[in-house]
This record gives structure tokens, sequence and C-alpha cells, in this order.
């Protein structure tokens, strides 16, 4: 069974879909340490199977719902529904739900700044604090545009977008984006997990600043 | 009195929040910031106890005149029922 590094945490996985394989071929590592099992059962592919009908489409959220329930039950880490970009050692996410203009951000900052800017990942990047330093990571869910790559880099801020009747852009608090971060990033089921998801958001609170992007 | 289930209490930055943990509770995305004070009085709505006697607790933990203290639990009360999250 193969195993694969995302956000440092080693798995082994053995794929139904090909096009899934070939997703994961960044994160596959060579170390013989297997890591956790993400084996997806039936009951983890139930769900999935009831708004979805490709198998690639279900399997690959499975697996995605699955190691980030992991993630944040155990590695101290959320998944969080956002665009993350870095320039140098910064990372930078844009939040917003489906269709509020991630990827238009993205399109623009690479205009902007061209090579200066990375995409870490165009839609669900992961979050770990790891040595008390908040970290991004690239993960292999990288949304409809398939934008990302597997690198990591320091969080520095979280810009909220929202449209809006002028462009702004104001920091605001913590307090006042929790709503967002609440709504970005992904839950586990179970009580324990929501605790372990709350835990890190409120060590991100600590760790980054908070702008709402307004944007006509 | 008694707060609905399906709610956890939790700290956030110098706050503590309570929010759902089940996505199908009746108010599921509210999300109620609370000061030290409130934290407290959410605790003791965790299980099931009479309004005199959760005034008799904040009493014997807070310096405060009684009449102080029955108007801000009353007013934290209010912001419950407005977010549906008492049952009376």
């Amino acid at each position: 069974m193969p195993n694969y590094k995302i956000a440092d945490i080693r798995f082994s996985y053995s794929f139904g879909s090909q096009e899934l394989a070939e997703r994961l071929l960044p994160y596959q590592c060579a170390d013989s340490f297997a890591g956790i099992d993400l084996t997806l059962n039936e009951s983890d592919t139930l769900d999935q199977r009831n708004y979805l009908t490709s198998g690639v489409l279900c399997e690959g959220v499975a697996l995605c719902r699955k190691f980030s329930d992991r993630l944040t039950e155990r590695f101290g880490g959320v998944l969080f529904h956002s665009a993350a970009v870095c320039v140098g050692r910064r990372a930078f996410l844009f939040a917003a739900p489906s269709g509020v203009g991630k990827t238009t951000h993205l399109r623009l900052l690479r205009a902007r700044y061209g090579d200066r800017v990375r995409v870490i990942n165009g839609d669900k990047p992961i979050l770990r604090a790891v040595d008390d330093r908040m970290m991004v990571y690239g993960s292999p869910w990288q949304g409809k545009e398939n934008d990302g790559e597997n690198i990591s880099a320091l969080l520095a801020a979280v810009f909220i977008l929202c449209r809006a009747q002028e462009n702004d852009c104001r920091r605001i608090s913590c307090y006042e984006a929790l709503p967002f971060l609440v709504r970005q990033a992904a839950m586990p089921d179970s009580r324990n997990g929501k605790r372990g998801a709350m835990e890190f958001l409120d060590k991100m609170a600590a760790a980054a600043d908070f702008f709402l992007l307004g944007a006509i | 009195m008694k707060l609905k289930e399906g709610y956890m209490l939790t700290g956030f930055a110098d706050k503590y929040i309570a929010l759902a943990t089940d996505d199908n509770a009746d108010n599921a995305k509210a999300i109620v910031t609370l000061n030290r004070t409130g934290a407290f009085a959410w605790k003791l709505l965790e299980t099931e106890i009479t309004y005199e006697e959760a005034i008799g607790r904040l009493t014997e933990k807070y310096d405060a005149p009684e009449e102080a203290l029955r108007a801000d639990f009353n007013e934290f009360l209010e912001t419950l029922r407005q977010h549906g999250l008492l049952d009376e």
C-alpha cells in the first residue's frame, strides 16, 4: 500500500480510482513508516453516495473527509475552505463561500505580483499549529481549478471576502471574524472533534490578523 | 430551566463562545459570545436549575448587589431566549 505525507502527516492508502491516485502523487513519500491508515469503509462512502454520482468524486470527498476528521481530532489542525497563497515565507488566506471571488482574487494577485506569489492551495489548504507556529500546507483537494502545490508557509493574515458597494479593506477583530472562521473550517461530526476545531481556531485567533475585504 | 442539548462552551481569545455541536440543532448557526460571568451562568444552566437557585449561586460567586446580578442575569436569559437556546 503506498504511503503519503500531507501537512507532515503520514498515512497509507490504496486507491480505487487511478485519477485520484495521480492527484495524490505529489504527496507520495518513500518512508517505510506507514502512519495512520485511511482505508475507506462502507460507512465513510455511504454519505457521499447520497448526493454524488461520480465514483471518483465520491472517493475523493470521502478520503478528504476522513483525513480532515483525523487531522482535527489527533493532529491539531483543520482543513480550511479558502484560497491560500504565499509571498516568501508568509501565507495569506482568502476565505469565502464558493462563487464569491476566491479564484478571481488569485488571478488578480498573480497579475499584480507575478512570480512573487505562489498558490499553496486554491480551495482547501490545511492549517496546523506546529511548535507554536501556525502553518499553512498544500493539500490534494485543490478545487475545480486544481490550483496549488505541495508547499507550506507561516500564516500571516486571513482576508474574508464579501460582495460590497465599493472596494474596501478593513481590519476586524477575531470576534468579528469568528462566524466566518467557524463556517470555513471543516468541522468533524463528533463533539470531541468540534472541540478540537474550536481549540484550533482559538490558536488561529492569536496567530493571525483578520481583514474584511469587500469587492464590487 | 435548562440550556438546550447540543451546544458547547469553549474559550476563544479573551472570551468564551457557545456554539452548536449538532448541525441539526434548532439554531445550529448561533454563536453566542460570553464574558467570564456569562460563562459561569452558562455552566449553571447546563443542568436543570430554577431561577432563584441560579441567582443564589451567582450571589455566592460574585461580590455585587443582588439587584444588579438579577438585572444582568435577566438580560443573559433574554439573549439565550432570542437565540432559542433555553428550555423553560
